[in-house]
């Protein structure tokens, strides 16, 4: 059988057009397609990236360095980088003294380690630090303590009052009181906690939104500066094994 | 004379129309050609301008960080500053003012009743105490429903009232929801 060549030649062109088209669409164009798309998805990603850095960087601008170092230190008083544990000790005796009371026993609860030593000696201690199965509840950004005090519940109500006013922020979970035998006096049991906040900063913080220090931010800063400081109280460190650390005896 | 006349065309005209549809389809071939090189130049193009962009926008960034990272001091402090403020906005509105409920029981419970026990958690508040006579009872359910604490206290609920012998006290035992909540007015939570 003989192939009449000059048909095929006489549809040369659209021959060559059409298998251009089916080769040119699956093999060529729809991958460039993907890559384009891709492209412009990343570019996008970018201008807005950059929108975003940009307002980040006229926020910055606005910002009074002098005025937030202030405001930082006056808050840094009502919610502490860290525990603060032995402000809070003697910040709760000198209250107690002060209303009445008798302060009978703090015992603090475990809450996360905050210092590398810490941490280690619990992971030591724990086995794991990520042991889910640990029976302690460990309280995350907050320091939880017990407290038994005796007295009259008027002054057991200028203590709370007191409490309730103080620049370290301290919240009070639970209270069981009861009048002791010889109906003289109450002893009450509270379940307290002063929250703490740690710097955090981790991930793309350069690309986070700068948090604006809004108006309500600056009603609660101003309800922070009128409350009183009762842990403002510096404490030498000493050696560990000192009998009263306080007295650094 | 009719012998110079042809009478049959030199081309049919079915070859004719073939030609004329050859060269439709060949002229519409070479479009469909020109159009998929016109779309294959844009393609190009836009690729190119991409990059051009994707470059421009990458410089852009880096100088952008780099103001931001000069001023990162400022930033941690601002940071730092909303994030307590934040948490301090959580703590004041909601600690519970306790303060303000034993206030109240002190008034309630004045000259009337003796307070044995109390046991506050979370807004529960229960309260046991003892009442020497029924009068002096009757004053302080009369205390406890005043209108003045309902936005203060919750509906009251007695659990016991017990009296083991004539000549002892009545012994009681309620418990009521405390409703306020914040010890600062005034912040939206």
């Amino acid at each position: 059988m003989k192939i009449d060549l000059s048909k095929i030649t006489a549809y040369l062109i659209p021959i060559l057009v059409l298998l251009f088209v089916v080769v040119f669409f699956p093999f060529f164009l729809k991958p460039q397609l993907d890559k384009i798309k891709q492209k412009n998805t990343e570019v996008k990603k970018s201008e807005q990236r950059l929108t975003v850095l940009n307002e980040k960087i006229a926020d910055l601008e606005k910002i009074n360095e002098n005025d937030v170092g202030l405001k930082l230190l006056e808050t840094e008083k009502a919610v502490p980088s860290d525990k603060k544990i032995p402000q809070i000790i003697l910040g709760i005796n000198i209250l107690a003294n002060k209303d009445g009371l008798k302060l009978q026993s703090m015992e603090f609860k475990p809450g996360q380690p905050s210092t590398e030593s810490a941490k280690a000696a619990s992971t030591k201690k724990t086995g794991s630090s990520n042991n889910s199965n640990s029976s302690v509840d460990l309280q995350k950004d907050k320091v939880t303590f017990t407290l038994t005090v005796d007295g009259s519940l008027q002054q057991f109500k200028n203590f709370l009052a007191d409490i309730e006013i103080s620049k370290r922020l301290l919240g009070v979970d639970k209270i069981t009181g009861k009048e002791d035998e010889k109906r003289q006096t109450y002893t009450f049991d509270l379940e307290v906690y002063a929250p703490y906040k740690k710097l955090q900063s981790s991930g793309d913080i350069v690309g986070q939104e700068l948090p604006q220090f809004t108006s309500v931010s600056q009603s609660v800063y101003n309800i922070l500066s009128k409350l009183t400081d009762l842990t403002n109280i510096f404490i030498t460190p000493v050696e560990t094994g000192v009998t009263d650390p306080f007295a650094g005896r | 004379m009719a012998e110079g006349i042809n009478l049959l065309p030199e081309i049919a005209e079915v070859e004719v129309k073939k030609g004329v549809y050859r060269r439709k389809i060949n002229i519409f071939a070479l479009i469909v050609l020109a159009i998929l090189v016109a779309i294959l130049l844009g393609f190009i193009f836009y690729w190119g301008y991409l990059g051009v962009r994707a470059k421009t926008l990458s410089d852009q960034t880096a100088a952008a960080e780099k103001k931001i990272s000069d001023q990162r001091a400022k930033e941690i402090n601002q940071r730092a500053l909303v994030d307590k403020l934040d948490t301090s906005k959580n703590f004041l509105t909601t600690a519970l003012p306790y303060s303000v409920s034993i206030d109240k029981i002190i008034g309630i419970l004045e000259g009337v009743a003796t307070l044995t026990d109390n046991k506050f958690d979370s807004k529960s508040l229960e309260i046991a105490g003892e009442v020497s006579d029924s009068t002096k009872f009757s004053t302080l359910v009369d205390r406890l429903n005043d209108p003045a604490l309902s936005g203060t206290f919750g509906t009251l609920v007695l659990n016991s009232l017990t009296k083991d012998a004539a000549d002892k006290p009545y012994k009681f035992d309620v418990n009521f929801k405390f409703l306020k909540e914040g010890t600062a007015e005034g912040i939206k939570k």
